[in-house]
């Protein structure tokens, strides 16, 4: 396993440089720069713009070096920790963004988390006891999650969790300890607020596994090698859980990479409903006002989260499946 | 007795590996002050690298020889015939308890024949202690780089055959692409074609 996480860990760097080159050009497309964006806004408004103090300003935030040059700046700050300048907050990045990628990667983790408890029990119980009455409730409860709006949802919960808890409108914590120091009471309201987003943004997660795991799992029941381990007379829970669980559970293993991603640009209306304090909105905004390093950290994050993502489920793979499959993809 | 050892081509992809790892690891490591997080993460990779790069090391010396009683591995840096060696390890086929056979690859490499994946065996057994010590649990494990490594793993299948050792789904699966089918009858395993 050490040579295999040495080299996936290789493979990971490159990928990650080639990833921060084309998001810093993909930030640099649109014409003109954060500069001109506020000097079009100021005489659209009718203010003077004092060109030496655009100059200076130019020069301030690193706008008039060459473009490879304002990369390998960028770069060399992202591995040492420095996100760099937000134009328009006037700040340094990791100032601007504070607890966002912390609040973005707890919600996401914890509805990761909160999917895969609820979907196994529930997809493993639909495909044990295909067509039970058990079976067609949890089915159809599965669809109602897949059909709903995540922002109506979201809107429900947040009038009734108001309604019977008391809990705050909005946001992942009560507006008293929005920048405050970490305290106890701190987490603790985060813990109070974090299951709304938490279910509003996971339920259709859950459903989707649900069906899916129903379904592989019902696939492997009916292969041979199950009916011989039966026949041997296994217990049907180890019979279960020993192979055909193992091999059920892979696809998901594999989609590890888009989850984490998906979880967090997904969730971007979801924030604005809820006003959560993570990074889809922010990002949204640092995208219209080409705030480029903030825009940039972000999807550098996300990027980031894939790449992890995908090597956690390659060692998950190396470890739950190391089997070696001939050309075809047919296992043998 | 046949001799096999680590190919300097495996070996020396594997120094390169390390350093590669090291040289960005420790670099980073060492240009100042870091953010807690970003140090305690280049830290891990940097203690990662070197194990790796101490590994490396061993397995350039690393002798394995092979005959029908059993396999033995030994550590010989310098001269294999003026050498004596270093960390020597025995195992008999008759005291084999367990083997394993595992794929690591990247899901590209898992679907197509030649990736860039590698197999590995674990070999597991009982080697006897001292006099009046109990046995002691013996682990080897070999990567596909090695020179004769389905010549071992064949010779590792007989023997798990013949002490009758329980064989994973798994490992039998990895067994097959290597022309070794351990539901043969008996005798020596037979050769399966590939479709």
């Amino acid at each position: 396993m050490l040579g295999y996480t040495v080299r996936r860990i290789l493979t990971m760097i490159p990928t990650l440089l080639a990833i921060s080159f084309i998001i810093f050009v993909i930030i640099q497309l649109p014409p003109g720069d954060f500069l001109e964006t506020e000097i079009a806004e100021m005489q659209a408004q009718g203010e003077a713009v004092d060109p030496e103090k655009i100059e200076y300003l130019r020069r301030e935030y690193g706008l008039d070096k060459p473009f490879l040059e304002q990369y390998a700046v960028w770069v060399f700050g992202l591995v040492q920790g420095d996100l760099g300048f937000s134009f328009e907050h006037q700040l340094p990045v990791n100032e601007v963004i504070g607890d966002r990628l912390w609040l973005t990667f707890v919600v996401a983790l914890a509805t990761i988390l909160f999917t895969y408890a609820v979907a196994f029990p529930i997809g493993i119980y639909s495909a044990v006891r295909q067509y039970s009455v058990g079976d067609y409730v949890l089915t159809f409860i599965g669809f109602l999650g897949l059909a709903t709006p995540n922002f109506l949802l979201a809107l429900v919960l947040l009038y009734f969790a108001n309604l019977w808890f008391g809990t705050s409108i909005g946001g992942l914590m009560d507006p008293k300890y929005v920048d405050h120091p970490w305290t106890w009471s701190k987490v603790s309201s985060i813990l109070e607020h974090l299951w709304i987003p938490v279910i509003v943004i996971g339920t259709s997660g859950t459903a989707a596994m649900i069906r899916r795991l129903r379904a592989n799992l019902l696939d492997e029941l009916q292969k041979q090698y199950v009916i011989t381990a039966r026949a041997k007379g296994l217990s049907p829970l180890k019979v279960l859980l020993k192979y055909p669980l193992r091999m059920a559970i892979n696809p998901f293993i594999a989609d590890i990479g888009n989850v984490l991603p998906q979880l967090i640009s997904g969730a971007v209306l979801v924030s604005v409903v809820l006003s959560l304090e993570t990074t889809g909105p922010m990002l949204v905004r640092a995208l219209q006002s080409q705030d480029m390093y903030l825009a940039g950290s972000f999807l550098m994050f996300e990027a980031s989260l894939v790449v992890i993502g995908v090597f956690i489920s390659d060692l998950a793979l190396a470890v739950l499946d190391p089997r070696i499959r001939l050309a075809g993809g047919a296992t043998k | 007795m046949t001799r096999y050892r680590y190919p300097l081509k495996s070996v020396l992809g594997d120094y390169l590996r390390a350093a590669a790892g090291l040289i960005i690891a420790l670099g980073l490591l060492l240009t100042g002050a870091l953010p807690w997080f970003v140090a305690v993460l280049f830290g891990a990779l940097t203690i990662l690298f070197g194990l790796f790069a101490l590994r490396t090391v061993k397995r350039q010396y690393l002798e394995v020889s092979l005959d029908d009683q059993g396999i033995a591995t030994l550590v010989r840096p310098g001269d294999p015939e003026t050498s004596k060696g270093r960390f020597p390890s025995y195992l008999a086929w008759q005291e084999l308890t367990g083997m394993k056979l595992r794929y690591f690859g990247s899901r590209r490499s898992h679907k197509k024949e030649g990736g860039s994946g590698f197999m590995q065996l674990t070999l597991t057994g009982r080697t006897a202690g001292p006099a009046g010590a109990n046995n002691r649990k013996t682990t080897m494990s070999f990567e596909s780089s090695l020179e004769g490594f389905p010549a071992i793993v064949r010779r590792a299948a007989e023997a798990a055959r013949k002490q009758d050792i329980n064989i994973d789904a798994t490992t039998a699966s990895n067994l097959r692409p290597l022309g070794i089918d351990l539901n043969a009858d008996a005798g020596r395993p037979r050769s399966v074609s590939r479709p």
